[in-house]
């Protein structure tokens, strides 16, 4: 009977240790007003939220927020950590978007561990009308020569005679959204759009919008993000020249394609033809040094195409191909004039120096001329006396 | 006479002007270009790496870019305690923090800009971290050769 008392008693300690532990717990709350808004960006969200309401000892304290996002639908959460009470991002708006948030309290203000609260969340869906089948498809985006980004589409699986599509566009520094002003038609429906003068687009995301109209039923827009220098597609190199270095080494040289892209964002793709063999080959440069394969060969043609390079983007559309440019016999290589250059130069110089001279050396008949006539003065003057 | 020795001081300059070799090896675009093969290694190790979340610069304003890849440098990206290739990581994560070369621009610039301080940006993954400091790097390479 005693034994079980003292259980009885050891319980009853136990009990009222975990209740009054748990009181001492320190709490936080998650933030208020979790909330995602669309400013009509065309994917640019901004998920915002308010301070909690916290214990009087934690109000100096430094709250920081663990937010996650993603489309509905995806695997993973895209985590950050931050003070601020907003964040910014692009997102898909075809697929809705979905955000948790919860309040950190730091090991600073509790004296102890890290005081983590629990989630918040919220969602977001585009409203927009209209079935999936009135979407355009086959979305397509090349920015050619990082100068025109053209876009195209396909019209939706089903639709009315009557629909016409309209495309919009944004990036930061646009006080709104744009509408195209240079469509591409066929039968004269808007099948792409063509923009040019696109300042200071690249390396920040480009938001797109396809939406279109018809009497007969809603049209369900299509979103695209993506950012303009991951979508060049250069144009070709030029001014190809193929010249033998030796009896066995070929060197082959291409200049860079006009236009805004810095010669040293480029990438190249060679192949090279001896007589009914080919090869191909990569450079970041200008020229390419290859031995041939054997020595009596008749033709040796090469052709290269060019690429964005990873150093100034992440990824890109390769070029059309050049034209071929083949081996032509034996030609004086250009270089030889350069060098020739400076020397005619020289030449020039030399001879300049040489009519100098003989310059200087005209002048002393005249000076005797006056000396002669100085002395016929004088003698004239004593005679007169 | 004088006309002749102005035409040979022209002729001069003409032939030392021509024979000049071209700038010394830009220093700038070496170093960024290697910075961004460190990341793309990076990336490698990625699963080596502290979980702990980093404050990564995104959005980043013009004229801001070296201010904020400071900000990439300062930030505690170190291999997991646990973690392989502790050896390579570190080495990596050094060639990172090297001061970058500065140019007459950059110099200019330097002084007159405000930039948003580090703590301002949001900490991400040091996937995400990478990824941004990659676009950042590409970013300035191309500002830096137009």
């Amino acid at each position: 009977m005693t034994f079980m008392g003292v259980d009885t008693r050891c319980l009853g300690l136990f009990l009222l240790c975990t209740i009054i532990g748990h009181s001492l717990e320190i709490k936080v709350n998650p933030p208020q007003d979790f909330e995602i808004v669309d400013p009509g960006l065309l994917g640019y969200l901004y998920l915002q939220w308010k301070p909690p309401v916290v214990m009087e000892i934690f109000k100096e304290c430094t709250l920081e927020y663990e937010l996650k996002y993603r489309n509905v639908g995806s695997d993973n959460w895209k985590t950050i950590i931050t003070r601020n009470l907003i964040y910014k991002d692009g997102f898909d708006l075809n697929k809705g978007v979905e955000g948790k948030i919860r309040t950190h309290l730091s090991e600073q203000c509790t004296n102890g561990s890290e005081v983590k609260s629990s989630w918040t969340e919220t969602s977001y869906w585009i409203s927009d009308a209209g079935s999936l089948e009135t979407r355009i498809q086959d979305m397509k985006c090349v920015y050619y020569n990082w100068q025109y980004l053209v876009c195209s589409w396909k019209p939706g699986e089903v639709i009315h005679s009557d629909t016409n599509y309209t495309m919009f566009f944004w990036y930061e520094g646009l006080h709104q959204p744009l509408q195209c002003t240079n469509y591409l038609q066929d039968n004269e429906k808007n099948v792409g759009c063509k923009l040019s003068n696109l300042e200071s687009s690249d390396y920040k995301d480009f938001f797109i919008c396809v939406n279109g109209s018809s009497k007969m039923e809603p049209i369900q827009s299509s979103y695209n993000v993506f950012q303009l220098q991951n979508i060049v597609k250069p144009l070709p190199p030029e001014f190809l020249h193929v010249t033998l270095e030796n009896s066995m080494e070929i060197r082959m040289k291409w200049s860079t394609p006009g236009g805004p892209i810095p010669s040293r964002c480029y990438t190249y793709e060679v192949v090279v033809r001896e007589d009914d063999i080919s090869w191909e080959s990569a450079t970041d440069k200008n020229d390419m040094k290859l031995k041939k394969r054997t020595n009596d060969s008749e033709e040796l043609c090469f052709f290269v195409r060019s690429k964005v390079n990873i150093y100034c983007a992440d990824d890109g559309f390769w070029s059309e191909w050049s034209e071929e440019e083949c081996w032509e016999g034996y030609t004086a290589p250009d270089s030889k004039i350069i060098f020739l250059l400076p020397i005619c130069f020289f030449f020039v110089f030399l001879l300049l120096l040489l009519c100098l001279i003989v310059e200087k050396e005209e002048p002393e008949p005249t000076l005797n001329f006056h000396m002669d006539l100085n002395k016929q003065v004088y003698s004239y003057e004593e005679t007169l006396c | 006479m004088e006309r002749t020795l102005i035409c040979l001081i022209v002729i001069f300059l003409g032939t030392v002007a021509h024979k000049t070799s071209p700038q010394g090896p830009d220093r700038l675009l070496i170093r960024l270009r290697h910075l961004i093969d460190s990341v793309e290694q990076l990336k490698i190790y990625v699963n080596d790496l502290d979980p702990e979340l980093l404050p990564a610069p995104q959005d980043v304003k013009e004229h801001c870019e070296r201010s904020a890849f400071a900000c990439f440098q300062k930030a505690k990206l170190k291999s997991a305690n646990t973690g392989n290739n502790k050896t390579i990581i570190n080495d990596l994560v050094s060639q990172l923090k090297r001061r970058l070369p500065t140019t007459k621009v950059t110099r200019r610039q330097k002084k007159s800009i405000k930039c948003p301080s580090c703590d301002s940006y949001e900490k991400k993954t040091p996937q995400e971290f990478l990824e941004r400091l990659k676009w950042l790097l590409q970013k300035m390479i191309h500002q830096h050769l137009s």
